[in-house]
This record gives C-alpha cells, structure tokens and sequence, in this order.
C-alpha cells in the first residue's frame, strides 16, 4: 500500500525540479543580462551587462526553461508515460514559435497587430514589445531543442527507475 | 494503468491548461527572452506608464514643409546656391535597435525606387547652372555612417540621363546608357571639385552629395526623437567635441547644442510641439565642421495605437500648420589644423536655409 506522499512522489520531484530550473533562469535575467525583463521588479534593474557566464548565459534560459515546462508536463502526465514524446515536441513547438515571432519582420506585424485590450493587462501588455524588440537568434532555437533532447533523455531515464 | 491514475485523469488532464498558460506568459514576460538584446523598456510592472513598443523598422517620407509646395532645403556658399525640392517623394525604409529605455540605434536604411527629387544650381557661372532631376531606378541600400552597398539613381537634365549605379568600393557613372566608368567613392565625391569634369559628371556627383547630406540630417535629427520628450522638462545641453589643440579666433575650445521645447499646440499632448536646437560652436572632430546656428522642428507628430506602439512619428505639415525641420541660418565651416592651432577658411561656409518634413510610420 502506498501513502498518499508516496504516491506522488515522482511528480513532486520532477515539479521542484522545474522549479530550480526557472529560478536559476530568473538568476540568469537578473545577475547575469542586467535585471531588464518584465518579470523582475525595476529595483533588480541595474542595467549594466557584465555577464558572469559569457554567451552561454544569453541562451541558458531558453534551455533551462524548455526543460522546465517539460518537466512540469510530465509531472502533470505522470500516469501516462507514452506521452513524454509528444509532451517534449509539443513545448519544442511552442518555443521555438515564441522565438520565431521575434524575427524583426514578423515580430513588428505581431506587435502592430496585437488587440487593443492587452494594454493595461499585466503580462500581455508586453506581448508587443516582446515581438518588436526581442531578438531571434538561431542560437536559442538550438538551445530550446538541446532542452528538448536533454529533458526526454533525463525523463525517460527518471519514468523507467521511477524515483 | 493504476485504477487511482484513472480516476485521476480529468483533474490532471484540466491541470494542462494553467501549465499551458503559464508556460506561455513565462515566455513573453521575459521581454523577448534569449538573444542577448533584451528589448528595453519592458519594465510595465512598475506604476508608470507603460512606454510604447518601438518596432525594429519604420518607412520614412520625407517631403517639403508646406504642403503641396515644392519649397525646399537650400544651401548657399560663396560661389553658389544649391536649393534641393522635394514633391513628399522621397520615400524608404529604416532599421533600428531598441535598446535600454527604448533608446534607438539606427543601423540601416534603404531609399526606395520611384523616390526623386530636384536641384537647382545657381551662382556658379558655369554650365551647371539650372534644374535637374534626380530618380532612383533601383533601392539605394546603405548601413548608417557608411557608404551605400547597392542602388541606381538617375540624373536628368535636358536630354542628358546620367546614371549611377553603386557597386563594390564606388559607382560607375554612365552618360545616355553610354559605356560605364568606375569611380571610387573619393573619386566621385571629388569631380565636384575638378575643373576638367564634364556637367553630367558634375550633376551626377551633386546628386550624390546631396542625397548624403539630407541624410546626415535626416538621421541627425532623428537620433534626437528619443529626448523629446526629456526635453519638455527642460533644455537638454549636449557638450560638442572639444578642439584638440588651440581653437580658432573667437570661437569655444568646446561648444554644445541646446534643445529646447517651445511648447505644443495640444493642452495635454506633445502633439504640435515646436523644438529649438541651437547650435554654438559645435565642432565635430570627424569631418573637421563647425556648426552655428539653429534648426527648429516644428509640428510634432506621434500615433501610438491601441496596442501601445508607436505607429508614427515626426514633424511635418497638418491642415492648418506648417511643420518640418527647418534650418534657421544654420551654418556649417571648415576648419583646418596646422601645429594644434585651427583656423577657418570662412569662404567655403555653407549657409543652410529651409527644411523639409520627416515621418516615419509602422510599415
């Protein structure tokens, strides 16, 4: 017989997982690309760029928080393990849209066109610049499918000893 | 399958939608997450207003102050006049980087094909004297502060077609469809100055000269969008670059350019906002050029649309205003250095009157 804590206990490993995933990816925006993203209060805002990871840090979020999401679905898929494949390829899809929005001639008809009613609605207002002033780079499309790749791996590898 | 994983399915499966969510708005609240270049001015969870979103290209137009007249820019030196017209026909694109506090870097610009202008050349004594037209066949393309990496324009005068067409490290410049003769880029910047040039060649490097010129000031004056708002607090000062050695008889060893608003015609808007940008004694170390006096932006104009971006911006006329950059005296003077001590030769000042309207809108 299992205990109700027990009986979950993969699932919440893998959701704390995510979750130091996406904190060491808001480390990354703060410490590391001068706090200037939506997310972090403007008293993290320091402006200066001195990056204590180099290049890898303009990329590492996209990775870590490809895996994270990833995670977070299986956890939420626990019981049906087939679907890690479809699980992975459907964030794949989803970021690497996110990162193709931003090329600079479909990011300004993204931002010009965006509805009216985002203004003013935390989050979505930054759905325009998001488009119009973030920067595609290939590198990140990479890094979103390394995060894709390394997540199936770990997961199925975590689904077959089931921790 | 557990029978407790079956009589799980429909919460967990519902679950999937806030991760969905969730996932999505951690995307986008990054501000453009990864790439290095973060999208400045993001920051919309303080309790300022939000800034609007800057897109990453803009058409501009540039055409005459008043509209519907062909008034234009005019420059006057010692042995003559050059007056350019503009017909609103100017037309093209911009580049830019948006960076923190949505300050703008313009990287690039391309003049379209169909774009034309006129000059008239007066003063000179020479066959040069008179209008010509000038048009661009094909887009001029050209990354800012260099010189053009492709285009073609055309130089009509009477049934003389000269034209120009930028290839690697110049132009080649040919006469009614002629044979085509290579020029350097300092080589053709320098038949203006070359007594044994024909007037098409001459024509065709005033065109070229010309086209430069309005786009220095073009994106002189753009480069100061981003303060005008800054400027409405009060005059913004800008220190000049110094003289690196002794400056000439009665000028600054640093001079500046103030900008200051005037005010606007709206209560509660820049909108119609009238701008003074004063120069004095303002030396560029670049291109040895010292600058006085004013040009006045008058007429602003801004649309941001509902979604907060900035859809247009510039100074240009309205149904009942005047609007345009305008050049108030606005002198330009050639200083030269012998030993540390500079001198200016007040013969080859050039003297810059009228304006012209610039816009640029979301394309």
């Amino acid at each position: 017989m299992t205990t109700g804590a027990g009986r979950y206990r993969p699932e919440t490993s893998l959701l704390w997982l995510a979750g130091l995933l996406l904190l060491l990816g808001a480390i990354v925006y703060a410490v590391d690309r001068g706090g200037n993203v939506y997310f972090l209060p403007d008293s993290l805002t320091h402006g200066e760029v001195n990056p204590v990871l180099g290049s890898l840090g303009e990329h590492l979020p996209s990775l870590v928080h490809t895996l994270a999401f990833i995670a977070i679905t299986t956890a939420v898929l626990w019981p049906w393990p087939r679907l890690l494949p479809v699980t992975c390829l459907s964030w794949l899809a989803i970021e690497c849209a996110f990162e193709l929005g931003q090329i600079d001639a479909i990011g300004d008809r993204i931002a010009a066109g965006t509805p009216a009613w985002v203004h003013g609605v935390p989050v979505l207002e930054e759905i325009p610049d998001f488009f119009a002033q973030g920067t595609y780079d290939p590198l990140d499309v990479l890094a979103i499918g390394l995060g894709a790749i390394v997540a199936y791996l770990g997961l199925r590898w975590i689904q077959k000893g089931a921790i | 399958m557990s029978q407790s994983s079956e009589s799980s399915f429909p919460s967990r499966i519902l679950l999937l939608v806030p991760v969905a969510v969730l996932g999505v708005l951690s995307i986008i609240a990054t501000g453009g997450g990864g790439g290095g270049d973060n999208g400045g001015g993001g920051n919309g969870n303080g309790n300022g207003e939000v800034p609007p979103t800057i897109l990453t290209s803009y058409n501009f137009e540039i055409g005459s102050v008043v509209p519907q007249s062909q008034g234009g820019l005019e420059v006057e030196a010692n042995e003559f006049t050059v007056t350019v017209d503009f017909g609103d026909t100017i037309l093209g694109s911009v580049n830019l980087d948006v960076g923190t506090n949505n300050q703008v870097t313009f990287l690039s610009y391309v003049v379209y094909e169909g774009s034309d202008f006129s000059i008239t050349v007066s003063r000179t004594q020479t066959v040069l004297d008179g209008t010509f037209t000038v048009e661009m066949t094909a887009d001029l393309n050209a990354d800012l502060d260099a010189e053009p990496t492709s285009g073609t324009f055309e130089v009509v005068a009477g049934d003389e077609t000269a034209t120009v067409n930028v290839v690697a490290n110049g132009v080649e410049l040919s006469l009614n469809g002629g044979a085509a003769t290579f020029y350097t880029w300092d080589d053709y910047d320098n038949i203006l100055g070359d007594p044994m040039a024909e007037a098409w060649q001459q024509r065709a490097a005033l065109a070229g000269g010309a086209m430069q010129f309005i786009f220095e000031q073009m994106f002189a004056v753009a480069d100061r969008l981003d303060e005008l708002e800054a400027s409405v607090e009060g005059p913004i000062a800008t220190s000049c670059d110094m003289f690196d050695g002794t400056p000439p008889d009665g000028v600054l060893g640093q001079g500046e350019n103030v900008l200051t608003w005037l005010g606007a015609t709206s209560a509660d808007s820049m909108l119609g906002s009238i701008f003074d940008w004063e120069f004095t004694d303002c030396w560029t170390s670049d291109n040895d050029q010292l600058a006085n006096g004013l040009i006045q932006f008058q007429n602003y104009i801004e649309e941001v649309n509902a979604s907060n971006v900035l859809v247009r911006i510039g100074f240009g006329p309205t149904a009942d205003m005047d609007g345009g950059i305008v050049f108030v005296g606005w002198t330009l003077s050639d200083t030269s250095d012998d030993q540390g001590v500079y001198t200016i030769d007040h013969s080859g000042d050039l003297t810059i009157s009228g304006g012209f309207s610039l816009m640029f809108e979301a394309m």
